[in-house]
């Protein structure tokens, strides 16, 4: 097994071959059978603290962001500026005291979403949720310490 | 490994059927060799471990996922959830094989020459903003209105704005999410939405394939993927075991 994501193949279907440890995390940490708790000897006391770093953003933060972002589209050229440009000028919007609380909000969101290849920048705010018919659980990683 | 009697323990990777053929030199957590436990119609995949430590770490994670590919190129398995852990062989008998055969027994049979894959699918960002500008002119306005003024001088505004276009994002993440998902139904046989389409992902989905339609799966990805490569980005992980499709949660 490949720790690092590797794509393989041409075109535009990005494969991680086999699997990045994010992938496995996020695929199959909390699948499979189980068995009655009182019958383990122990089941986890999980330590992948990767699981537990996902961002919780509230609302307003998130619709500024993407308000931000929307503005800056360039509308008639396209080709705006590049997710990069996009978080100096917001640094430095901040150190100016501009709205630093949104502003560090939105910063951190992004920054997360691109170093962390958008895997533990999750938004769990409460957004409408549609049922599906062959709809699993919502996925829950509690790490039960 | 077995040093102190009382502490080991057994590490239960998966379930398969009784005539499963282990890999050769498959190893488990703590570098420990893995056996089948057989019961009836079905058997489990075993090592063993020493119990009194966390089974959490990163190590064991990988040594359990690569334990589980090896088993998935060999034929039907149910993978156990990870972590799990008894005091001996008697008590997964006991409390899994023989109560629950008959149910592991029809998993294993559905997922005979099945195969899993795991597919997400990401916006580009600034893609699919110019669709929701261009589409919505309250949109367009708010974003006259605030463009060029300092943020805290149109707050209220601005949380209008981004609530205008997440709502349109999150509608139209759905929309596609369903459109691909049409079309892929006519390839797998099941599919479980992990997680609702949304801002961070539009797709979050396991696929259930057989075997022998896992290369049309994945020329359709592919196929899909170049044709909306300006505003979708996928990615798809597998073939892998069934993590998805069995157990009942």
């Amino acid at each position: 097994m490949t720790l690092q994501a590797q794509s393989r193949g041409g075109g535009y279907l990005d494969r991680p071959s086999p699997s990045s440890l994010a992938d496995v995390v996020e695929i199959i940490l909390d699948k499979g059978i189980v068995i009655d708790a009182y019958v383990r000897v122990s089941l986890v006391g999980i330590e992948l603290l990767t699981i537990d770093a996902r961002i919780v953003i509230a609302s307003v933060d998130t619709y500024l962001r993407f308000a931000e972002a929307t503005n800056r589209l360039d509308l008639y050229q396209h080709g705006g500026k590049d997710l990069g440009e996009f978080i100096e000028d917001m640094q430095e919007g901040g150190s100016r005291g501009k709205v630093s609380g949104a502003v560090k909000g939105a910063k951190k969101a992004l920054t997360s979403g691109r170093e962390d290849d958008e895997d533990e920048d999750e938004d769990e705010d409460e957004r409408p949720r549609r049922r599906r018919s062959s709809s699993s659980s919502s996925r829950r990683h509690a790490s039960s310490r | 490994m077995t040093t102190t009697q009382e502490r080991s323990g057994v590490f239960v990777y998966a379930v398969v059927p009784h005539s499963f053929d282990l890999p050769e030199g498959l190893t488990g957590v703590d570098g420990a060799p893995i056996e089948l436990v057989p019961y009836g119609a079905v058997a489990a995949v075993v090592g063993p471990m020493v119990a009194a430590r966390s089974t959490g770490r990163r190590a064991d994670l990988t040594a359990y996922s690569s334990v589980l590919d090896g088993l998935a190129a060999r034929g039907a398995v149910a993978p156990m959830r990870f972590g799990t852990v008894v005091s001996d062989q008697d008590v997964l008998v006991d409390e899994l094989l023989a109560p629950r055969m008959d149910e592991l027994t029809r998993q294993l049979r559905e997922l005979e020459g099945m195969t899993q894959y795991h597919l997400r699918a990401t916006y580009v960002e600034e893609a699919v903003l110019m669709e929701i500008t261009e589409a919505d002119a309250r949109v367009r306005r708010l974003r006259e209105a605030t463009r060029d003024l300092p943020e805290e001088a149109c707050i209220a505004e601005r949380v209008r704005l981004g609530e205008l276009v997440t709502r349109s994002w999150e509608r139209w993440a759905n929309a596609d999410a369903d459109r691909i998902l049409a079309e892929l139904s006519v390839i797998v046989s099941a599919y479980r939405v992990r997680r609702e389409p949304g801002l961070s992902a539009v797709m979050d989905v396991a696929l259930l394939v057989e075997v022998q339609r896992a290369q049309e799966l994945e020329d359709r990805l592919e196929a899909i993927a170049a044709e909306a490569h300006e505003r979708l980005k996928f990615r798809l992980a597998g073939p892998m075991a069934a993590y998805d499709f069995v157990g009942s949660g």
